[in-house]
């Protein structure tokens, strides 16, 4: 068991290189002196913009230029923006509780909603269950979620008012307030992932309807619940866990759009003001971040997979 | 294809894919308007008979932009899924034909570029080319790449031990020839209805580009450019918002049916049995 969590902690190592790598070589292959582009094309003094050449390293060979960015990463000094002045790591941090609130509660709708629909339109002898899961996973999968969201602040906050437009309390100081304005954004981010997961759940249970063991529970004598809840979900539960994890993968970079549509400003938010206003430093720090988050999911995904499949535990 | 025709969701996809391709191919003789006329008398207008399904906010026709953004969207998914199933096939079949450090060299890539999340590589190529038509499709193009190399690279593992490609080997036949022949026919199914999922959302991923002002630039019609500025006047007129929303969603829709008909076609057991 251990040698597998190593074995997974070390293939991490090439996936973090290269993330690295293209995090750095932004500033480079952006079109621009990358002293300019640091300083946010802010000044044309060349005194100045030698100076920075000089203290960020740029004026070395690219291989140490790097071995020099990773040293300071790792001493978690991110530079400074530009625009604003402050250090890009606490603009980071700042923002970061409200994409990870975000994703969470999106995380959290997906499960409850994908995973009991998709069992019912698998095992329900009613064609509605079914109906209604491939009305919703259609409805998921094809409209983009920019154009939901929009839809959504329309219909519910602009006409019915049932929701708040855009008001959001920190989650410690108003719980409440902040779960119901946050309720909408997290929807739209969970509708695409959840219409995937209801199409696993629905494909990995008829996978195991099918199977010997389920005819022998019923022949058994066992109650139709005992045999849905704890033969058939049981062993489809596995599939199904390996999506939910890929998609939270999904719901961080997909956070960036929903982010934008409800104006919440977290870090997917941060990055794309980073674009408009050329402000790269912030960029490479918004990206390593979000990059990082999801290779960290990624990981617990997999070792959540392995300490569930007995086939991999017990080798 | 008879199969497909008995196949329900597969034909109707289809029929959507096939009338809006269509469309969209003939623009300029089926768009009522110039997509980039203004009318400013006719400022958010509702739909009418006029302008079918009303005007935004410069007096646009709607209809009119949308068949053209519908020409945009279609042309920029083809391309870069285009680049990408020829790519990844390639990959692929190299890295299961030949194995060894090839595969594992080629895999591994795929596999750190597949923890990479797809958005954010698509807007980190954005950035650095520059935003607009070539660096969309270029974007979209690479992070599609290592879905197409795993599928081609499982048949091609299986094929390769099979007797006949072990005999084509004893008789001498080179490589490509046996890759042209015997791997090639075994890959292009699951290719194929790759290749129509990957169309469904890399046209979700070309609006989203778009609606971030990453991808086609004014004034090129996009949908997704269309629903941003849309937004800004949603509560004037919904119809510059809803309309070309509801546009993307039909042609995406339409891929989605077309390609889980195939899969059905291909995989009976996602068919329900009662």
């Amino acid at each position: 068991m251990f040698q597998y969590i190593l074995k997974r902690l070390l293939q991490l190592i090439p996936v973090l290189l290269v993330i690295s790598v293209l995090v750095f070589s932004l500033i480079h292959l952006i079109p621009g002196d990358p002293a300019e582009i640091i300083l946010g094309f802010e000044t044309t003094d060349p005194q100045i913009i030698a100076a920075v050449r000089h203290s960020f390293g740029l004026d070395k060979p690219l291989y140490i230029q790097y071995f020099l960015w990773l040293k300071q990463i790792a001493r978690g000094d991110f530079g400074k923006s530009p625009q604003t002045g402050r250090p890009v790591l606490q603009s980071i941090l700042e923002s970061y509780s409200f994409t990870i609130e975000l994703a969470i509660y999106a995380f959290f709708l997906m499960v409850t909603i994908a995973i009991p629909l998709g069992a019912l339109a698998a095992v329900s002898s009613s064609k509605v269950p079914e109906l209604i899961a491939q009305a919703v996973t259609l409805f998921g999968l094809s409209t983009p979620s920019f154009w939901s969201g929009s839809m959504f602040i329309l219909l519910f906050s602009v006409h019915l008012h049932w929701f708040p437009v855009v008001h959001f309390s920190a989650f410690f100081a108003n719980p409440l307030n902040n779960i119901w304005g946050f309720f909408l954004p997290a929807m739209t981010l969970a509708i695409p992932n959840t219409a995937s997961t209801i199409r696993m759940v629905r494909a990995s249970m008829l996978e195991v309807k099918g199977q010997d063991y389920i005819k022998t529970a019923r022949a058994k004598g066992l109650n139709e619940s005992n045999v849905i809840l704890k033969h058939m979900l049981k062993n489809a539960l596995i599939p199904i866990i390996t999506t939910i994890g890929i998609n939270a993968g999904y719901l961080l970079g997909g956070a960036i759009v929903v982010e934008q549509i409800f104006a919440i400003p977290g870090v997917g938010r941060l990055g794309l003001q980073a674009i408009v206003q050329r402000d790269y430093p912030t960029l490479q720090g918004v990206v390593l971040f979000i990059a990082l988050s999801v290779v960290l999911v990624n990981l617990v995904t997999d070792l959540t997979y392995f300490f569930l499949n007995p086939k991999i535990r017990y080798r | 294809m008879g199969t497909l025709i008995k196949n329900r969701k597969g034909i109707i996809g289809l029929s959507i894919v096939f009338i809006i391709a269509t469309t969209a191919l003939l623009a300029p003789y089926v768009a009522p308007y110039d997509p980039t006329q203004m009318h400013f008398q006719d400022r958010f207008s509702s739909p009418s008979s006029h302008y079918l399904l009303g005007t935004d906010f410069y007096g646009r026709d709607i209809l009119s932009r949308i068949i053209y953004g519908y020409r945009t969207s279609l042309l920029i998914s083809s391309l870069a899924v285009m680049i990408a199933s020829t790519l990844g096939s390639t990959l692929g079949i190299m890295a299961g034909y030949f194995g060894g450090q090839l595969d594992t060299l080629i895999m591994r890539t795929m596999d750190i570029l597949f923890a990479f999340p797809v958005l954010l590589l698509a807007i980190v190529i954005v950035v650095i080319v520059g935003p607009g038509l070539v660096s969309t499709i270029l974007a979209i193009g690479i992070v599609y790449v290592p879905i197409f190399s795993r599928i081609a690279r499982g048949p091609t593992l299986s094929v390769k031990e099979d007797g006949y490609v072990e005999a084509a080997k004893a008789l001498g036949e080179g490589s490509f020839r046996i890759i042209l022949k015997h791997i090639i026919p075994n890959v292009s199914v699951p290719i194929f209805v790759q290749i129509t999922i990957s169309l469904a959302t890399a046209i979700l991923f070309e609006s989203s580009l778009s609606f971030l002002g990453l991808g086609t630039q004014p004034p090129n019609a996009s949908l997704g450019l269309m629903v941003s500025e849309g937004r800004n006047y949603i509560e004037i007129s919904p119809w510059g918002t809803l309309f070309p929303g509801l546009a993307i969603a039909l042609v995406v829709l339409g891929f989605n049916l077309l390609g889980d008909g195939l899969q059905q076609i291909l995989n009976p057991k996602l068919r329900i049995e009662r």
